[in-house]
């Protein structure tokens, strides 16, 4: 693949994530209070030879573009930086060292492999944006409980979305 | 300075990292503290434009249970109103017989109506600890900070930030609301809050022992603070339990609002807030 399709269709998944996310799940409450955060798929299938950097402030921009919409502040955009940022190393507990080199893509990967990594990131994620949210050590089991659900939901649709849109593509 | 310039380039990533989480966690609490920067809020243009139509579109499936509940609140609120001229027509006029009173001291006995501004909720959250509602009306309707947002049902927050043409309230569901509320049948009052629960389950605190409370009455917001005018329904008690601190109660209310389900409001307004704050301020400057 050429760098500008690359690039387009980083920028074509940045869109599509952020309006799913805000269009359809932000309006989905199971159980009452679980409400599936499905844009970490775009920080987790951000091709494996990119840049860091931008991986980064592309994350930045879509957790502050969710926030807007939630008026949370900043707490999905910080929770998205930090997952960008600890990436390279779920990868490494994931999959092994030689991911780097790997020419395969992660939706090809063994499957017990992505759930690892899918599941360490999403909570790593969302223990972050909850923490951040609640802002006090008051409402840990709150926290806790929302990590604990969401996290599970979340992962399962990220999980799915793995399988049936980025597959073939090798 | 080599080195330095060197340390930078070797933790770019690390760096970059740093001043983006800083960057959201500022953000935070910013928002938490109340002092929102304008564009990080969805009182702007765009995402209020989306919000107006997506919550245009999700209105069509509620309309019956919207309209039932706008025909019970005309009720209550016509009955309040026959209810409320004609007391005050009978017994003013008897209390002031045989003085020549001009017709404006008259007048300016009677009650005193709130200002009220008929707006919709566009965009509501009830999942998190600080919730919000995002209502679209703002600063050129004549929306203010500190007006009361109540449904057709009963209380449901208070306005924090006014934008234009869009304006946002704390969510009673939301861990920092705190409204004084009392019982309808006495005058004992505590403050209602949220611990970040169901939806549906609020907490009345600081309420005295003594006060007459059974579960299933009904409580109503106090005059007392400047927000809400006296008797605007709030919730029925579900549950009365001491509190830890002795001489009060824990009393959980729930709100006669379906908070997951909120379209029409009325923004109130205290025609007498202002005053009653100016006065309130400088009482405590001369104490």
């Amino acid at each position: 693949m050429n760098s500008s399709t690359q690039w387009l269709s980083i920028l074509g998944r940045f869109i599509v994530v952020f309006l799913i996310q805000i269009l359809i799940m932000d309006h989905l409450l199971l159980f009452g209070f679980v409400n599936p955060l499905i844009y970490c798929y775009f920080i987790l299938l951000y091709p494996l030879s990119g840049s860091r950097i931008w991986l980064m402030l592309s994350s930045f921009a879509l957790g502050l573009g969710i926030d807007m919409f939630n008026d949370t502040g900043g707490v999905h955009a910080a929770a998205s930086v930090f997952l960008a940022w600890i990436r390279p190393i779920l990868l490494n507990f994931s999959f092994g060292v030689s991911y780097q080199y790997n020419t395969t893509k992660i939706p090809n990967a063994p499957i017990g492999q992505q759930i690892i990594f899918v599941l360490s990131a999403v909570v790593l994620h969302h223990l972050v944006l909850f923490s951040l949210e609640a802002g006090s050590w008051a409402y840990w089991i709150l926290v806790l409980k929302s990590t604990l659900f969401t996290s599970l939901l979340s992962s399962v649709l990220i999980l799915c979305a793995f399988q049936f849109f980025s597959r073939k593509s090798l | 300075m080599q080195q330095i310039i060197e340390f930078f380039i070797r933790n770019k990533n690390f760096l970059l990292f740093l001043a983006l989480f800083s960057l959201g966690i500022s953000l935070t609490q910013r928002a938490h503290s109340g002092l929102y920067t304008r564009n990080i809020a969805s009182t702007n243009k765009i995402t209020g434009t989306i919000f107006t139509w997506l919550s245009d579109a999700r209105s069509y499936l509620a309309l019956r249970q919207q309209n039932e509940e706008l025909i019970a609140a005309n009720v209550r609120l016509l009955a309040l109103l026959d209810n409320a001229n004609s007391s005050a027509k009978e017994s003013i006029p008897v209390a002031l017989e045989g003085f020549e009173v001009p017709q404006e001291i008259i007048d300016s006995l009677l009650f005193v109506p709130p200002k009220i501004i008929q707006a919709h909720v566009i965009n509501n959250s009830y999942h998190r600890l600080k919730n919000t509602l995002t209502i679209d009306k703002g600063r050129s309707d004549g929306v203010v900070p500190d007006m009361g947002v109540a449904s057709p049902m009963g209380i449901v927050g208070i306005i924090t930030h006014v934008s234009e043409h869009f304006s946002v309230a704390q969510s009673i569901l939301n861990t920092s609301s705190r409204v004084v509320v009392k019982s309808k049948k006495s005058d004992h009052f505590g403050t209602l809050i949220w611990d970040g629960g169901a939806p549906d389950q609020l907490l009345l605190t600081e309420i005295p022992k003594i006060a007459p409370l059974t579960i299933g009455d009904s409580l109503v917001t106090d005059g007392k603070s400047t927000i809400f005018p006296r008797g605007w329904p709030v919730g029925t008690v579900t549950d009365i339990n001491p509190a830890k601190a002795q001489d009060y109660l824990d009393v959980s209310v729930r709100p006669h609002t379906d908070m997951r389900s909120i379209f029409h409001v009325y923004l109130i307004q205290r025609q007498e807030a202002k005053e009653i704050r100016e006065l309130e301020k400088l009482s405590q400057n001369e104490l």
